[in-house]
């Protein structure tokens, strides 16, 4: 072998090593989230930021169900997904001790599935958002300016007293113990057959666009709590003092390995869940769902108006 | 006088009716809320061009084949390209300047392209000349692309959606043909030895159809999800797989349950060919003397190659349509679209791809007939 070839291996070789040092120290991970359009918002948010910092993300966006999902994270195949509260303590620890009442206490829930998330499966929760994406019952701000209603407790007075409420909902929403009947026995009101507008299969989306344009009377409707379509169609959501529902918080999880590896990947998230209140993720996904905007732009514009993205 | 062409006749009446009585395009004031439909006479006075030459084609359905044939070839695609014309300009017009606002296509506009291929089908069956069957039969597809490349349907809904999503819908549209195309290579792969096999011993034929027919009664969703916990065992196992792209979660998972469902029709494909190749013909390939080798590759593979071929193209089809499901694994394809737009509601962007499955389906299908066309032999054809 002639000395300048020796030279041009050498240089090669170097090239190489350097190269892959440097893909060493910014590191490698995967990103994944489910179907639905919050899910993918926020996965494409966690991969704009990881991207920024400089790691190389392998972006599986959507992964699939939840089931799938949560399984590619256990199985090691993607590192990081938004996982919510109330879903995690529902499926994920059968058979552990869960207090009665803890899961509608947002605080508390969230405790129970980081603690026990790392403990069974050394999964870590990072920062949640302060955002509740559970069943609740939307009805139009004229109707709750006018009535000064806020919480379900006014709401249930107003029904109590008289005032003219028609629910519309899912066949589910109104049939499953933890849905409507949940709200009805921690507020102490009860509907008639004839104030229900039942629509079986609905869509949060459809009921929200009932109870918005009145249709048969509609004035209130199952919806989700940071569904887009309610700010939109100038709706507004009742709150759950009580805690009739789960609490269904979003936040990363990660694999304990990788965060172990990269610790510095918290930082770079929690601030930017602390951001997610109700109306922001509202707004979002009203871009989303409502002008059809792709999970990817949103996230992009969002961060850099938030000076996230540099 | 001679018989009126009725098919021409059908989709002319068809087609009046329903521009008169049926919504031509539906107004959303956005993407998720029910619309309201829009006749075509209500969208302005060129509606009439659109009327005015269907009655034309409909009275064209009265002449002499001789005039009827280039009569109706012409009003056929006049009436494609006049009606694709109009749908971009009405619906530009509706949409104004809102940017929340959607249009789409409503029953009357459907119809209306409906009609007239029956009027270029009428057309096609009258016409003697192979070029000007080929001309009748392009020039409407080609006009369509020219306007849709042109951005003239760009106020359509579905469009909008394809232009937000630009940069993810030709990876997704990639991603799913070459989930197919390995799919079924990997079918054939496994599918084509199993006919074969299946056809020699009848007592593996019973066994292969039930086996493979058991597979294909395991729900599509759940096969997905059994799959990663094996796939990402053996990855741990082997982490140099990793380097070949196989993971617990998309393609290789995805490629594995598509390559179940693709097997069974290529295998029954193999097994009837190769029973219906008559024992006559071997007979007389042996008294010829041929090798059972000889046999196989002269007499009984060329006999049985256009069934063989069927199999496959069966095969191809389904697998185009269940490529969809890979999105569900993680491996991308165009049911990114169709789950996340059932999943908020989003028919538009259940279109967008639902509609390139459809165009993907009808594709492979037309070409694998022009291969199955192509491989009869000779003296059959």
């Amino acid at each position: 072998m002639n000395r300048k070839r020796m030279q041009s291996l050498g240089l090669i070789l170097a090239v190489t090593l350097t190269s892959l040092a440097l893909a060493q120290q910014k590191g490698t991970v995967a990103i994944g989230s489910k179907l639905d359009s919050e899910g993918q918002l926020l996965g494409q948010m966690m991969r704009l930021t990881l991207e920024h910092a400089g790691f190389t993300v392998k972006a599986q966006i959507p992964t699939g169900n939840t089931f799938v999902t949560r399984k590619a994270l256990i199985e090691g195949q993607i590192d990081i997904y938004p996982e919510y509260t109330g879903s995690a303590i529902n499926n994920f620890f059968k058979g552990q001790k869960i207090p009665d009442g803890a899961p509608s206490r947002a605080a508390q829930s969230f405790a129970i599935v980081k603690t026990l998330d790392l403990k069974l499966n050394n999964v870590a929760w990072l920062e949640r958002a302060p955002a509740n994406n559970t069943f609740a019952v939307a009805i139009p701000i004229t109707l709750a300016t006018r009535e000064g209603l806020k919480s379900l407790v006014n709401l249930a007075a107003y029904v109590n007293k008289g005032g003219v409420l028609k629910v519309v909902g899912s066949q589910e929403f109104f049939e499953r113990s933890d849905a409507f009947p949940s709200f009805e026995k921690a507020y102490g009101f009860k509907l008639k057959a004839d104030q229900k507008v039942v629509i079986a299969g609905a869509t949060t989306t459809q009921t929200e666009q009932a109870a918005a344009s009145n249709t048969d009377g509609a004035n209130a409707a199952m919806a989700y709590g940071t569904d887009g379509a309610i700010a939109a169609l100038g709706l507004v959501v009742m709150t759950d003092p009580k805690g009739a529902q789960p609490v269904y918080q979003p936040a990363p999880t990660v694999r304990g390995e990788v965060l172990k590896k990269y610790p510095e990947i918290a930082g770079l998230l929690n601030p930017i869940f602390k951001g997610l209140t109700l109306p922001v993720l509202q707004n979002l996904n009203r871009q989303i769902d409502l002008e059809g905007k792709a999970p990817l732009d949103v996230a992009r514009t969002y961060l850099a108006s938030k000076g996230f993205l540099k | 006088m001679t018989n009126p062409n009725r098919i021409a006749l059908l989709g002319c009446l068809l087609a009046v009716s329903s521009l008169v009585w049926l919504p031509f395009l539906e107004l959303k004031a956005n993407r998720l809320v029910a619309g309201s439909g829009r006749r075509l006479l209500e969208l302005g006075a060129a509606g009439w061009w659109l009327v005015g030459l269907l009655l034309l084609a409909g009275s064209s359905a009265f002449l002499i084949p001789r005039f009827r044939a280039p009569a109706l070839a012409i009003l056929g695609n006049l009436v494609f390209i006049v009606g694709i014309v109009l749908i971009g300009l009405d619906a530009s017009k509706l949409l104004g300047s809102s940017t929340l606002a959607r249009v789409s296509l409503a029953p009357a506009a459907w119809l209306m392209l409906v009609s007239s291929s029956f009027l270029i089908f009428a057309a096609l069956n009258d016409l003697k000349n192979i070029w000007l069957k080929r001309l009748t039969s392009s020039v409407g597809i080609l006009v369509f692309l020219v306007i849709l490349l042109t951005g003239g349907l760009s106020s359509l809904s579905v469009i909008r959606e394809y232009q937000t999503r630009l940069d993810t819908f030709w990876l997704e549209v990639g991603r799913h043909l070459g989930l197919a195309i390995w799919a079924l290579f990997t079918s054939s792969l496994f599918g084509l030895p199993l006919g074969f096999w299946a056809a020699r011993s009848k007592r593996f034929e019973g066994f292969i159809l039930g086996f493979s027919g058991l597979l294909q009664t395991i729900p599509s969703l759940a096969l997905l999800a059994l799959l990663i916990t094996p796939f990402s065992a053996l990855v741990r196992a082997f982490p140099i797989l990793e380097s070949f792209g196989i993971r617990g979660i998309g393609f290789a998972p995805a490629i594995t349950a598509l390559t179940v469902y693709g097997l069974l029709p290529i295998a029954r494909g193999v097994l009837n060919g190769l029973k219906a190749v008559p024992e006559t013909a071997l007979e007389a390939g042996r008294g010829m003397g041929m090798t059972s080798v000889q046999l196989f590759l002269s007499v009984e593979f060329p006999l049985a190659l256009g069934l063989i071929l069927n199999g496959i193209r069966t095969s191809a089809v389904q697998l185009v349509g269940l490529s969809t499901l890979s999105s569900l694994i993680g491996a991308g394809g165009l049911g990114v679209f169709i789950f996340g737009g059932l999943g908020s509601a989003a028919n538009d962007l259940v279109l967008l791809g639902a509609i390139p499955v459809l165009v993907l389906a009808v594709l492979t299908d037309a070409g694998f007939r022009t291969l199955e066309q192509a491989s009869i032999p000779k003296g059959l054809r």
